[in-house]
């Protein structure tokens, strides 16, 4: 293909075999006990029962741990000796493994992200990992842990270079048209705080503690143990009053701790946030104790979200994520290709919009979707409640059997406040779409992107001219339900059109 | 360099999906879709009145010696009806593709997005001469588009239709 045009002269003459720095031991290290506590801890298990029976505890426990502690280490100096890799042209050889050989050729033309990261461990040496990301099958990427930041740089300028003349024409141009380091954003302490409060980053505390909670039984009993909990209700009142009121505090507590998790968490990903975009390429730049560099074309940028919760809406920011293709890759590039921009204003984001897609303001006014999508929703859960109702009542014959009914009314309400959030806009370019229920998440997504387009109605619907719009992304799904079948169509129209009519590559 | 065309165009000349007569599937794809139904209930439906005959003392309440023939012949006629609804449409640019008796679904792929296409076919699929074709696109497993009761013929067509209208978009660019 492309490949003859490439006769740039490379200094690194080829067949050049190195190796990693010995410091990577470390990174080796840490990998192996990563591997060792994700997969072989249960392994490890009748280990602890042999110590347990044993008559001389200490010293059996002293033999073991060192012996752990010699094979880790020597796993980890071996892997290291055997890892090799050579920077060629326009590839790269990896060579790895101790018992099971593994060779590996990453063409620099099917490279989809370059990651510049570096561990703490490595700071003292000035030593990164370079992360290297293609669009392949799953495992087909590598980590050259423990090399020169100057090397990471010098590979990933030959990647960017080779990548960006094997893009068409057109997008060439552009990218000299803009050659200065544009600064898109930054964030403090007070932007990540408001993030870690913003985000949903509160759930991953229950997560975290999710482990532990099998656990609860016992810490309450061993632990804490029944007398001091019924100490605790009397300090505060006796009887169900002080039970309230423990629950209560017990609740605050959990809350605290997850905005608290959530907000330490945003702080050591994104201390020192900064996001800039040079030749139509992203580059973030954050961490507090690992740095985290990334960097993504714009043109692979699928869809730009906006979103917020219930106390974002009250303090007006928003959190930006822009969204990748997914998918085709593994789990975690997957999660890695995500984009978030913590806290940004509404003005903010709307000019991120803008230099990040091109947006052009021609949107047609914001649409509510049909009333019907209340009635519809509400009825179909309330089938379950009515049917537990039907079947009390027929067993029991008391009215108050019918209890469940309540429910109804309490889902019509949910279903409102969801009808109520829902907005759609389309514009020559652009497709936006808007729900939430107490937040909102907002989708602006370029229409020629599409993969695929769904229009569905059920045979009520259709009475009533409605339709279910689906647009497939390569990143996720739209999907906007109740809209009128013309307004349907519109949209598979203009698709189409944007799809054939647009030559840039949706990657 | 290839030319690059864009003349002005009316709003009225968009084409529109509105408007489009589907093509239906082949014509003992109905009759297919059903024997496969039939199959597929039968075994259950003959298992529960082989236990009621070789096993007279088995309970089994009445009424699903009742409920089991209905499910039977109402899938069977379902899956017969459902097929006849099935169509699509092969379009300069793009294939659209529709089904659905009760929940209608119209489904639109252009072929710029086509990563690559399967052809299919099952045991009793061959029997009668028809295949499944596959369209993957990069949204991932739901965003796969799949034809089923075209004659192997023309399955093979719409492929390498398709892939040669990809090649020449390729060979464009």
């Amino acid at each position: 293909m492309a490949s003859e045009q490439q006769n740039i002269a490379f200094e690194a003459s080829q067949g050049d075999w190195k190796r990693l720095s010995p410091i990577s031991i470390l990174f080796f290290l840490s990998k192996v006990v990563t591997h060792l506590i994700k997969d072989a801890l249960p392994g490890l298990a009748p280990l602890i029962v042999i110590i347990a029976n044993a008559d001389n505890k200490v010293w059996l426990t002293g033999l073991i741990l060192t012996g752990l502690g010699i094979l880790i280490l020597s796993s980890a100096v071996l892997q290291f000796w055997f890892y090799r890799f050579n920077v060629q042209e326009n590839k790269i050889l990896i060579n790895e493994g101790v018992f099971k050989k593994k060779q590996r050729i990453l063409g620099f033309e099917r490279i989809q992200n370059i990651n510049i990261i570096q561990p703490f461990y490595f700071k003292l040496f000035s030593l990164v990992t370079l992360q290297l990301e293609t669009a392949g099958s799953k495992g087909n990427e590598a980590d050259l842990a423990g090399i020169s930041r100057e090397l990471a740089e010098e590979i990933k300028q030959t990647v960017l270079t080779i990548k960006s003349q094997t893009v068409e024409n057109e997008e060439t141009l552009d990218e000299q048209q803009e050659e200065e380091t544009n600064l898109l954003a930054i964030c403090d302490l007070k932007h990540l705080i408001q993030y870690g409060v913003t985000s949903n980053g509160m759930f991953w505390f229950l997560v975290f503690i999710a482990p532990f909670m099998g656990m609860l039984d016992e810490i309450l009993e061993k632990w804490i143990g029944e007398e001091n909990i019924k100490a605790v209700v009397e300090y505060l009142g006796g009887g169900v009053q002080g039970g309230i009121f423990l629950a209560v505090i017990v609740f605050l507590t959990l809350i605290f701790g997850m905005l608290l998790f959530s907000i330490l968490g945003a702080i050591v990903r994104y201390y020192n946030y900064e996001l800039t975009l040079k030749d139509n390429t992203l580059k973030r730049h954050s961490g507090f104790l690992s740095t985290h560099e990334e960097s993504a074309k714009l043109t692979k940028i699928q869809a730009f979200v906006i979103q917020t919760n219930f106390v974002g809406k009250w303090l007006s920011v928003e959190n930006v994520v822009l969204k990748q293709a997914s998918g085709q890759t593994n789990q975690q590039s997957a999660k890695a290709g995500l984009f978030v921009i913590p806290t940004r204003t509404k003005i903010q984001s709307k000019e991120l919009l803008n230099k990040c897609l091109e947006f052009d303001d021609s949107l047609s006014k914001a649409e509510l979707i049909s009333r019907r999508y209340i009635l519809k929703n509400s009825l179909i859960w309330s089938i379950i409640p009515i049917g537990v109702c039907s079947v009390l009542y027929f067993a029991h014959e008391s009215y108050l059997a019918l209890l469940p009914m309540i429910l109804s009314p309490v889902l019509a309400a949910i279903f409102y406040q969801r009808w109520k959030n829902f907005r759609y806009q389309i514009g020559r370019n652009f497709g936006v779409f808007r729900s939430g229920f107490f937040g909102y998440k907002k989708i602006y997504f370029p229409l020629f992107k599409a993969q695929r387009v769904i229009i569905s109605q059920s045979l009520l619907q259709k009475r009533a001219g409605l339709a279910n719009l689906t647009v497939f992304l390569a990143s996720e799904r739209v999907s906007i339900p109740y809209i009128p079948m013309s307004v349907a169509t519109d949209w598979f129209d203009r698709i189409s059109v944007q799809v054939e009519s647009t030559n840039k590559n949706w990657f | 360099m290839h030319q690059i065309t864009n003349s002005p165009r009316d709003l009225s000349e968009i084409p529109r999906i509105a408007n489009i007569s589907f093509q239906p599937l082949a014509p003992n794809y109905p009759l297919l879709s059903a024997l496969e139904s039939l199959i597929f209930w039968l075994i259950p439906t003959i298992a529960l009145f082989g236990i009621k005959i070789f096993k007279p003392q088995a309970e089994i309440p009445q009424l699903v010696f009742f409920v089991f023939p209905v499910i039977t012949i109402l899938s069977v006629v379902i899956s017969f009806l459902g097929a006849k609804a099935k169509g699509f449409v092969l379009r300069e640019k793009d294939i659209l593709y529709k089904q659905g008796l009760f929940w209608q679904k119209q489904t639109g792929v252009s072929f710029k997005r086509i990563q690559h296409i399967d052809i299919s076919n099952g045991p009793m699929e061959r029997k009668f001469g028809l295949s499944t074709i596959k369209f993957f696109t990069a949204g991932g497993a739901l965003a796969d588009l799949k034809i089923s009761g075209l004659t192997t013929e023309d399955a093979q067509k719409l492929r390498s239709f398709i892939l040669e209208k990809i090649g020449l978009v390729e060979d464009g660019e």
